[in-house]
């Protein structure tokens, strides 16, 4: 089958997903399929498809006409034979309104045109469905709602001082919010991941979870795009209005297992009103808030999440304002959790004694097994915790980061005698320390860890 | 009727769903290669010149003939070919029928 992409003319076929490293769903599909040996479905022949007028036969002029009216009037009865349907949506425009495209059209070459053309609000580089599920169409519905809530404006007109017009304006409005949702249930189908990094009309995160059945992820931030000189400090971030919804949008939904809510200028008290929907969720089980003001306060609500019955497995409170205090919460947490795996609590303000506590309420841990506690002043005393928990043969600790930390030669050679007993650790960083340049301990113990790595690749 | 000569002039009945009956010249016909294997095998509708569609509806069955007269008249003229009019209504009924009667 053809491949060539660039100002591709309208008559060349398209093989789906033979310019991607990885092949899409419906090529898998095909190629399976001609391993049959069976006589080939029959294409229109030469002599059906070229040429117009008195040339043309009747059916390719019956397909033209259907083209011209699909959008008045699809094609959704089942009569109309493979071969002409295939030919119908080659031939289709790329430009069709989502809505009925959604619901009409099928075939996986329409929506790779549609998300490859020049035209198309997609970029090359976000043309990646092996993030989107393997499909084209579910691409292109992803990116296109991510566009349109990013760009919608609810404001609707905008100079209005008269009282009524402001009524009016109101009712406009109203009328736009349920005109998308209205939309976005055509191809709810195939959304599973929502996200954003603008919405500047803050309309309620929860109506539109509503519409989105399949919904797995959550990625969302309050940010604006593109601002250049009108920046303005309160366009930014999440307000409590919008994390009330976010609250309940994932208190209602029953698929929901990954959010991501980095970047919203979070503080203790929208933490607060998170958590409301947070802690009534069973599904959720990667929760990131990096990039916020989360402080001591927060991680003891945090700290909740990781009772016994706890399915998060991945945690991340990087970059946040969290104290010594966060830190024994944290590791208070852990000492009854058996399902984080990986904990990110990088560039916060532990110190030695916060990185001690949350290090001596891993001892007993056997879940974690990624960590990573950079950035975070830590010393001796740290290290020391740390050694016990390497030292208990039940623990899985494999991938270990303490950059920039505050780690000394001779915290360096306790870790040496540590690793020297028999451990797992396959990864450990330990830059930017206070560490001299000519440690030959630091040489041995990668030597060490290399033969971990190799001895767990060859036990996967 | 017996063993008339098969030249283009002379007519065979075309019947419609609803049984509407169109007389057209056998030549006209039998631009649709269904049709001309209907009327060459040796089967009734050959020898009775009358050949029954019972799914083809009388407006598809308009359209298609008119069709043939069409294709008739143009191929291979070197005059301006005017466009083949298809109300959209029809248009998916007309690409069955169409497929079916191979034009």
């Amino acid at each position: 089958m053809s491949v060539s992409i660039s100002g591709a003319q309208p008559t060349t076929t398209f093989s789906v997903g033979s310019t991607t490293s990885q092949p899409s769903l419906s090529e898998q599909v095909r190629r399976y399929k001609s391993k049959r040996f069976k006589e080939k479905q029959e294409h229109l022949s030469k002599k059906d498809v070229g040429g117009s007028g008195a040339d043309e036969t009747l059916q390719m002029k019956c397909i033209k006409v259907l083209v011209a009216n699909f959008e008045k009037s699809p094609t959704h009865d089942g009569r109309v034979e493979s071969k002409h349907l295939l030919e119908i949506t080659s031939r289709l425009p790329i430009d069709l309104d989502p809505k009925q495209s959604a619901v009409f059209v099928h075939d996986e070459s329409y929506w790779k045109r549609a998300c490859l053309d020049p035209n198309s609000t997609l970029t090359p580089s976000e043309c990646q469905i092996v993030e989107h599920g393997m499909t084209w169409k579910q691409l292109f519905f992803e990116h296109h709602l991510r566009r349109r809530l990013e760009l919608f404006d609810n404001k609707g007109g905008q100079d209005d001082d008269a009282e009524d017009g402001k009524e009016e304006e109101k009712k406009t409005a109203e009328e736009t919010v349920e005109d998308l949702l209205e939309e976005i249930e055509k191809y709810q189908d195939y959304i599973f991941s929502l996200s954003f990094k603008q919405l500047p009309s803050h309309l309620e995160v929860d109506r539109i979870c509503e519409k989105l059945p399949n919904l797995t992820k959550l990625d969302i931030q309050y940010g604006i795009n593109k601002i250049g000189m009108e920046y303005d400090r309160r366009l930014f971030g999440m307000k409590i209005s919008d994390a009330s919804c976010v609250a309940k949008a994932i208190k209602d939904s029953m698929n929901l297992t990954s959010v991501v809510l980095c970047g919203n200028l979070m503080d203790d008290d929208l933490l607060r009103m998170l958590m409301t929907g947070l802690y009534k969720s069973s599904t959720i089980t990667h929760l990131d808030v990096s990039h916020n003001k989360i402080t001591n306060h927060g991680v003891r609500l945090l700290a909740k999440l990781l009772g016994t019955k706890s399915v998060l497995t991945s945690l991340n409170v990087a970059d946040n304002q969290i104290h010594a205090e966060g830190g024994r919460y944290l590791g208070r947490a852990l000492r009854s959790n058996d399902s984080l795996s990986d904990l990110n609590i990088r560039l916060n303000r532990l110190t030695d004694e916060g990185g001690r506590m949350l290090l001596e309420g891993l001892r007993d841990n056997q879940s974690i097994t990624k960590l990573n506690i950079g950035s975070n002043s830590l010393g001796g005393e740290s290290m020391t915790a740390l050694s016990v928990v390497l030292r208990e043969p039940a623990s899985e600790l494999l991938i270990l980061d303490m950059s920039s930390n505050q780690l000394s030669d001779d915290d360096v050679d306790v870790l040496y005698s540590t690793i020297q007993r028999k451990s797992k650790l396959i990864s450990l960083d330990l830059r930017m320390n206070s560490t001299s340049q000519e440690n030959e301990t630091l040489g041995r113990i990668a030597d060490l860890l290399h033969t971990n790595e190799l001895a767990y690749r060859e036990g996967n | 009727m017996g063993d008339e000569p098969k030249s283009g002039d002379e007519f065979v009945k075309l019947v419609s769903a609803e049984g509407h009956e169109f007389f057209v010249t056998r030549q006209v016909a039998c631009v649709s290669g269904t049709i001309r294997a209907m009327l060459e095998g040796g089967f009734t509708e050959a020898n009775e010149g009358k050949i029954t569609f019972p799914e083809i509806k009388t407006a598809i069955l308009e359209k298609t003939i008119q069709y043939c007269h069409y294709k008739l008249k143009y191929n291979g003229a070197s005059v301006r070919i005017p466009e083949f009019p298809i109300e959209p209504e029809i248009a998916l009924e007309l690409l069955m029928s169409s497929n079916y009667l191979d034009l």
